[in-house]
C-alpha cells in the first residue's frame, strides 16, 4: 500500500540579489515531485542547480515565488509556500525532519543535548530519549568523551555526524538529507545507510541528495535530476 | 504549541511619529504564547517606539495593541483604564531594559529588588519573599548569598541577571526586552544569552525583543520583523528571514555580518 505524503506542484524559485544591481537569478523551474511513505527519492544533478535550494524550500526555510509543496499532516494537506510561521514550526516539530549540508550549532550546548531536543520537545521521556541519543552516538562512532563537549570545535565528519544524529533522532514521516555523508568515511557511510533504511522500513520518506553515487544507488529507489535550467526529471 | 489557540498579542495599524518624524507606521503582527519575535533594524528604525507602544508606556496615536487579559480576552491596553494597565506591567508583563541601572532600584538590596515586584502583587510575608529572591537569584545564576547586597555592588552582566529576575518572579506571560545584551561585554553577553534561552524553554513565556544584532534574534527568536524608517519592511520565521532575505534592507543586514549569524 503507497501513501503520498509530498507533493510538489509547479514550483519555481528565484533569487533577487538587490546590492548587486538587482540580478535575479532564475534556480527552480516549474518542478513538480510526489514522494510516498517508504520510499527514498534522490535528487541529482550538477552543482549549483538548486538541490540544496529544492530541500530548503520544503523545510520552508526558503520562501516559494510560485507554485506548492503540500505535505501531509495529520491527514491534512498543509501548503508550506503559503503556511505560516507558526504552521512551519509544527511541520518541522512533527512531521519534516531536515538533515542540512553543514551542522548550525547552537553556541554552548553540548552535543549530548543537542541530540535529545527534538526527542524532548517530541515529548519522548527524557530516559527514552537519552538511550536513543546514546544509540545514535554510537553507531555513528562519535566517542564518549565528545558527548558533552559542544561541537563548535569538532572535525567536520564529526559535525556532520552530530547533525546527523538530531535530524534521526526522532522519527518525522518527512526526512530532508542535503549530502549526509559527504565528509564522512567508509564504516561511517554504511551507518548513515542503514539509518536510512530503517527510517524508511517504518514509513518515512526520504528525499536527499548524495554526491557519492555508490551511496546513492544503495540507498535510492528512485532517482530524479534536475538540469541547469532549473527543471526536475525522472532519471 | 498549537496552531488554534488564541494570540497572546495583536497589533494593528500601529502609528506614532514624534513632531512630523514617522517613528512607526501602520504596524500590524500578532504574537502566540511562549514565542519569542525579534525587532531587529538599525538604530533610530522604531524599535524602541514600537516596543514602549505595545507595552504600554509610549501612547500611539493610532492603532490598537491587543492584549489577552487572563479572564477576559482580548482588550485593547490602551482603552484600558491607567490604574489596569499598570497592574498589567506589575503582573503579567516584564520590561527588561538595555541598561539595567534604569530598571533596578539603587538604593535597595538585590533581595528587595526581586521582591518589590511581589509586595506589589500583595506579598506579605518576609520570609516568603525572601526565600522566592533567593530562589531566583539562584535561578539567574546568581550567589544567593549576596542577597543584602546593592545593585551597585554587582557588575553589568549580574546587574542585568538580577533585573531578569525581578522582572521574571511574578511569572509573567510576556517580557518585553530592548536590547538586553548591548551594554555588555561580548564575553559576558554569551552567558546571558544563554541564560535567556534556558528560561525561555523552561518558562514558556513570550517575549518581544528588540535587537540590532542579528544573532541574538537567530539564536532566541523563531520570528523576526525587520524595520526601518518607522516601517516593517519583512518579516516572518527567523532563519527564513536570515537565510532567504527578500527586502534590499534585509539582504543588506545579513551580508553586513560577514556570516557571524
Ligand atoms: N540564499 C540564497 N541567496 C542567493 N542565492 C542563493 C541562495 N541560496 C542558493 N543560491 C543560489 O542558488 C543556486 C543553487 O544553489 P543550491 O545550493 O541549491 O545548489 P546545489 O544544487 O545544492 O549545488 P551543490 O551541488 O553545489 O550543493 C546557486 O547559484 C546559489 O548560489
Ligand atoms: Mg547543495
Amino acid at each position: 500500500m503507497t501513501e503520498n505524503i509530498i507533493k510538489i506542484n509547479g514550483l519555481y524559485k528565484s533569487f533577487t540579489l538587490h546590492n548587486q544591481g538587482g540580478v535575479r537569478l532564475p534556480i527552480l523551474h516549474d518542478v513538480s515531485l510526489n514522494a510516498e511513505r517508504g520510499e527514498c527519492v534522490a535528487i541529482n544533478g550538477p552543482s549549483g542547480t538548486g538541490k540544496s535550494t529544492l530541500l530548503r524550500c520544503i523545510y520552508g526555510n526558503y520562501r516559494t515565488a510560485r507554485g506548492s509543496i503540500r505535505v501531509k499532516r495529520d491527514q491534512q494537506w498543509i501548503d508550506v509556500a503559503a503556511a505560516t510561521p507558526r504552521q512551519i514550526l509544527q511541520l518541522r516539530a512533527d512531521t519534516i525532519g531536515y538533515v542540512s549540508q553543514f551542522l548550525r550549532v547552537i553556541p554552548r550546548v553540548p552535543a549530548f543535548d543537542i541530540i535529545l531536543a527534538p526527542m524532548l520537545a517530541a515529548g519522548i521521556a527524557v530516559a527514552a530519549a537519552r538511550a536513543r541519543a546514546a544509540e545514535l552516538l554510537e553507531r555513528l562512532h562519535i566517542p564518549s568523551r565528545l558527548w558533552t563537549l559542544p561541537p563548535a570545535t569538532f572535525s567536520g565528519g564529526e559535525q556532520q555526524r552530530i547533525n546527523i544524529a538530531h535530524g534521526f533522532s526522532v522519527t518525522r514521516p518527512v526526512l530532508l538529507l542535503d549530502e549526509p555523508t559527504s565528509a564522512l568515511d567508509s564504516e561511517n557511510r554504511m551507518a548513515v545507510m542503514q539509518l536510512i533504511r530503517e527510517a524508511r522500513e517504518r514509513g518515512v520518506a526520504v528525499l536527499g541528495i548524495f554526491h557519492d553515487a555508490e551511496v546513492r544507488d544503495a540507498v535510492a529507489t528512485r532517482i530524479l535530476g534536475i538540469d541547469l535550467q532549473g527543471q526536475l526529471r525522472e532519471q | 504549541m498549537n496552531a488554534g489557540e488564541q494570540p497572546l498579542l495583536r497589533v494593528a495599524g500601529l502609528n506614532r511619529s514624534y513632531g512630523s518624524r514617522v517613528a512607526c507606521a501602520d504596524i500590524a503582527f500578532e504574537l502566540y504564547p511562549g514565542e519569542i519575535l525579534a525587532v531587529v533594524g538599525e538604530s533610530g528604525s522604531g524599535k524602541t517606539t514600537l516596543l514602549n507602544c505595545i507595552a504600554g508606556r509610549l501612547r500611539p496615536d493610532r492603532g490598537s495593541v491587543e492584549y489577552d487579559i487572563r479572564d477576559s480576552g482580548l482588550r485593547d491596553i490602551w482603552q484600558l483604564a491607567e490604574a489596569e494597565r499598570r497592574m498589567l506591567a506589575r503582573t503579567d508583563w516584564g520590561y527588561v531594559q538595555q541598561n539595567p541601572r534604569d530598571g533596578l532600584r539603587a538604593a535597595v538590596s538585590a533581595g528587595a529588588n526581586i521582591g518589590e515586584r511581589l509586595m506589589l502583587v500583595g506579598a506579605r510575608h518576609y520570609g516568603a519573599i525572601r526565600e522566592q529572591s533567593a530562589g531566583w537569584m539562584a535561578r539567574v545564576e546568581l550567589d544567593a548569598e549576596r542577597i543584602d547586597e546593592l545593585p551597585t555592588a554587582f557588575s553589568g552582566g549580574m546587574q542585568q541577571r538580577l533585573n531578569i529576575a525581578r522582572n521574571l518572579v511574578t511569572h509573567p506571560r510576556l517580557v518585553f526586552m530592548d536590547e538586553p545584551t548591548a551594554s555588555l561585554d561580548v564575553s559576558v553577553q554569551a552567558r546571558l544569552l544563554d541564560l535567556l534561552r534556558n528560561l525561555s524553554a523552561e518558562l514558556q513565556v513570550a517575549a518581544v525583543i528588540v535587537t540590532h544584532d542579528l544573532a541574538v534574534a537567530r539564536l532566541l527568536a523563531q520570528r523576526m520583523l525587520v524595520m526601518r524608517g518607522g516601517v516593517v519592511v519583512e518579516d516572518g520565521l527567523t532563519d527564513q528571514v536570515l537565510d532567504d532575505p527578500q527586502h534590499p534592507y534585509t539582504q543588506l543586514l545579513v551580508t553586513s555580518v560577514l556570516r557571524a549569524a
